[in-house]
């Protein structure tokens, strides 16, 4: 916390000394915005909807065809394959594309891969009206 | 626990909307590259260049603006990295690994103790054996690297040294792993 102090502070003097506030809310402020809200809806995403116990069934994996999903998926650091992210958490990041063939839905109630996360977050919306997230909502009522 | 869906969720089996991927496009090489957090990196330096000297021009800002969602999807790659640093996998050298995950925290205003958590396998339980044996209790290296991490950004190397190097740090960690499986059996996880 005291190195974000201090770097942060010398930031905004620097900022204030050239006064280039501007080039500070164009390169930084308005990206690190954007950013907050892609990392929200990845997550949601990735997780709102799903009440399995399994990895498959606990969440949503994107496995792209094209090379702009790989491509995402690689600057993501393979964070789409997300249900390996859970399924192997001792694993590094680069070694989860090599381990795809476990998304294969093997028990009732898991789900294959989605193609891109514009297919994923269809499924999200059609879970908006009853947002659990964990296994520990299974059995519990559903939303009015 | 039974493995049935919940009956008050919809289906979600539209295949219109959750297209299965054949077995072929599961096959297929995919974009792995070790040094994917240092190509965001330079990714994200490139476009900061770009977006100085768009900025700097004083052409039209509607220039600046694929730059700037450019720069954000990159900062989420950044953010990602920094998830996978307090884990201590986004990279192989531990040193490089605490340095990227302190730098990126800062401009973050995250301190990395702010993700150090029970581990994912709590959050998200898994009941698949293959799964229990990569999940299971935490590693030494994690038990000391945890707390390090955070002591380390926060603290003096004094601090970052009692988890290291002191004999309470098994301890502790038989303690934490306690302290966890009281977590996993409140929360109904399962804990081998």
């Amino acid at each position: 916390m005291a190195l974000i102090v201090v770097v942060w502070s010398g930031i905004i003097a620097a900022v204030s000394f050239w006064d280039v506030w501007p080039y500070l809310l164009w390169m930084y402020f308005a990206p690190a915005f954007i950013t907050g809200n892609l990392q929200s809806w990845r997550k949601y995403i990735e997780h709102v909807g799903m009440t399995g116990h399994t990895a498959n069934s606990a969440t949503r994996s994107i496995v792209a065809k094209g090379w702009l999903g790989r491509l995402v998926s690689l600057t993501l650091l393979h964070e789409p394959y997300h249900g390996l992210h859970h399924l192997h958490v001792g694993v590094s990041h680069a070694e989860l594309p090599g381990l795809v063939s476990d998304l294969r839905p093997l028990t009732p109630g898991e789900r294959h891969p989605f193609p891109s996360y514009r297919h994923a977050l269809m499924d999200l919306l059609r879970c908006l009206g009853d947002p659990r997230v964990g296994s520990q909502w299974r059995g519990s009522p559903s939303a009015p | 626990m039974p493995l049935t869906r919940n009956p008050h969720l919809r289906p979600l089996d539209l295949p219109a909307m959750n297209e299965i991927p054949t077995s072929e496009t599961m096959d297929e090489p995919h974009w792995v590259s070790r040094s994917a957090f240092q190509i965001v990196v330079f990714l994200f330096l490139f476009t900061q260049i770009a977006l100085f000297t768009v900025l700097k021009s004083g052409v039209s800002l509607w220039f600046a603006v694929p730059l700037v969602l450019l720069a954000s999807h990159l900062m989420h790659g950044a953010a990602v990295g920094f998830h996978e640093a307090t884990h201590g996998r986004l990279r192989p050298n531990r040193t490089f690994n605490e340095f990227d995950g302190v730098l990126i925290g800062t401009f973050s205003f995250l301190p990395p103790s702010a993700f150090i958590a029970p581990p994912i396998s709590l959050i998200m339980p898994i009941s698949r054996p293959s799964v229990m044996r990569n999940s299971g209790p935490l590693s030494f290296r994690e038990h000391r690297v945890g707390p390090a991490f955070s002591r380390r950004c926060s603290n003096s190397p004094s601090a970052f040294s009692t988890p290291l190097f002191s004999s309470s740090a098994l301890s502790s960690a038989k303690a934490h792993r306690f302290g966890i499986k009281k977590y996993a059996d409140a929360f109904g996880s399962k804990w081998p």
